[in-house]
């Protein structure tokens, strides 16, 4: 096979001059955009406009096409869970076993937790705020980001900053809202930083969105003081200090702590307790953290 | 012209749609291709500059106000590569599909490459050449994937609205 490539007249004279006139309009949208990023970025406020006509126009169609992509992907599902749930089968018989093992080791061990419960007089989490739930219908449109749209919006109650939850763990935080919709950067985003705590010893720690170590199902977490005696398996709770997350939410689970190259920290992973690349269903916390300001 | 541009706007709306809803089963495993990204490099590179820079511009900012934190980039780097297809629409023509695949998998890498310098690399993340295998190849090769598959489509389209546009004028 060979290029059919023709070549086209290049200086035909009425298509030079159409070129110029693109030429310019290139140059001004070009700065059109430039200022609008600046503006944008330095208030946001400018954004707004474009994001209230822009919502209320795709949300409801976003919806409907969600529901046809949630039904294709169960097929899909149903036909590759087959040849999984026998080999399933397999792996959980073993862990059956394993697990009936730790299971007695642990009822052990209850009784010295609801102990050490009364003790700390740990609510029972975050099971008293109000929530309301609300369905993931798009995401990011590229792959460098992990942010998503919820069809819940101001209408609804949800604000900025209201804490996501899916399931047992933290999922993100509201970013933006809409009447109609609302933007949550979940905390794997590379743009996250979750102030955070050891579970046991209340060690504070940073857990850090990083698009490299979430290939591997990992979040990074940083700045945890030298000398506490932390652990890899600690919960990770997000921390009282954080002046946008409610306290004593479950994030993940600790590993690979070691000691960093400045002798002052230590750093390792956390393992989510959230299955971030299945999320359908969230819940929003409508309680909004209390700074004191 | 008016009929064009209506199914313009429905492809790129049916593509943002794709895009963000439909490829989100199991995000894990499939990188997200760009279908925006190859509708603005064939629009470019069938009609021309002008076609494409303004398509870029649409298909830019509907990503921009969904998912930044600040409009603007996504339009200047759709509308930038829109227009930079349209200068080969001047060079070639053709019914060969494997120049407009090549110029889109081009297009995918310039345009995240971009993405990351801005985004990534003035945060710190300098590790350029992890997120080209992990991030920016993947979606790439993908995206001239369907970009074989969409082309073709896309320019019959185009010929048929040519044909009744010329019909209409004579």
């Amino acid at each position: 096979m060979k290029f059919k490539l023709h070549l086209k007249p290049i200086f035909n004279k009425n298509r030079k001059k159409n070129q110029l006139k693109s030429q310019y309009l290139y140059m001004i949208i070009a700065a059109a955009c430039c200022l609008l990023i600046v503006l944008s970025s330095l208030y946001p406020s400018t954004a707004k406009p474009f994001k209230y006509i822009a919502t209320a126009i795709v949300v409801p169609v976003q919806n409907g096409m969600n529901e046809i992509g949630q039904w294709f992907s169960e097929k899909s599902d149903s036909l590759k869970k087959l040849s999984q749930v026998v080999k399933e089968n397999e792996n959980l018989q073993a862990q059956v076993d394993e697990l009936t093992l730790e299971n007695s080791r642990l009822i052990q061990e209850q009784g010295e937790l609801a102990r050490l419960r009364e003790l700390y007089s740990l609510d029972s989490g975050y099971s008293s705020y109000d929530k309301i739930a609300a369905k993931v219908i798009a995401k990011d449109s590229g792959n460098w980001f992990s942010t998503f749209i919820i069809d819940k919006g101001s209408s609804d109650g949800i604000a900025v900053d209201m804490n996501v939850i899916a399931g047992k763990g933290l999922v993100g935080i509201v970013i933006d809202v809409t009447p109609n919709s609302a933007t949550v950067r979940s905390i794997i985003d590379d743009f996250s930083n979750v102030s955070a705590k050891f579970g046991t010893t209340s060690d504070l720690c940073i857990v850090k969105g990083s698009l490299q170590m979430m290939q591997s199902g990992i979040i990074e977490l940083i700045n945890i003081n030298k000398n506490a005696a932390v652990t890899d398996g600690d919960m990770i709770l997000t921390s009282n200090v954080s002046d946008k997350y409610l306290p004593d939410i479950l994030i993940g689970y600790s590993g690979g702590i070691k000691d960093d190259a400045n002798n002052l920290t230590k750093s390792g992973y956390i393992t989510p307790v959230v299955n971030f690349s299945s999320l359908e269903e969230v819940l929003v916390i409508k309680q909004l953290k209390e700074t004191g300001e | 012209m008016m009929k064009r541009i209506i199914a313009a706007t429905l492809m790129i709306l049916v593509a943002f749609f794709l895009q963000t809803a439909f490829f989100t089963g199991d995000i894990s495993k499939l990188p997200v291709p760009n279908l925006l990204l190859i509708i603005t490099v064939s629009f470019g590179f069938i009609r021309g500059t002008r076609t494409g820079l303004i398509t870029g511009l649409v298909c830019g900012l509907l990503a921009d106000v969904f998912f930044s934190d600040f409009i603007g980039l996504n339009a200047l780097l759709y509308m930038s590569v829109g227009f930079m297809n349209g200068v080969f629409n001047k060079i070639f023509f053709g019914e060969e599909i494997r120049l407009p695949v090549l110029l889109v998998f081009g297009s995918d890498i310039a345009y995240n490459v971009a993405l990351y310098i801005f985004m990534f690399l003035f945060r710190g993340r300098l590790d350029f050449f992890y997120y080209l295998i992990h991030i920016i190849l993947p979606e790439a090769i993908f995206t001239a994937i369907i970009a074989f598959i969409v082309y073709k489509p896309i320019l019959m389209l185009h010929e048929k609205f040519t044909e009744a546009e010329k019909e209409r004028e004579q």
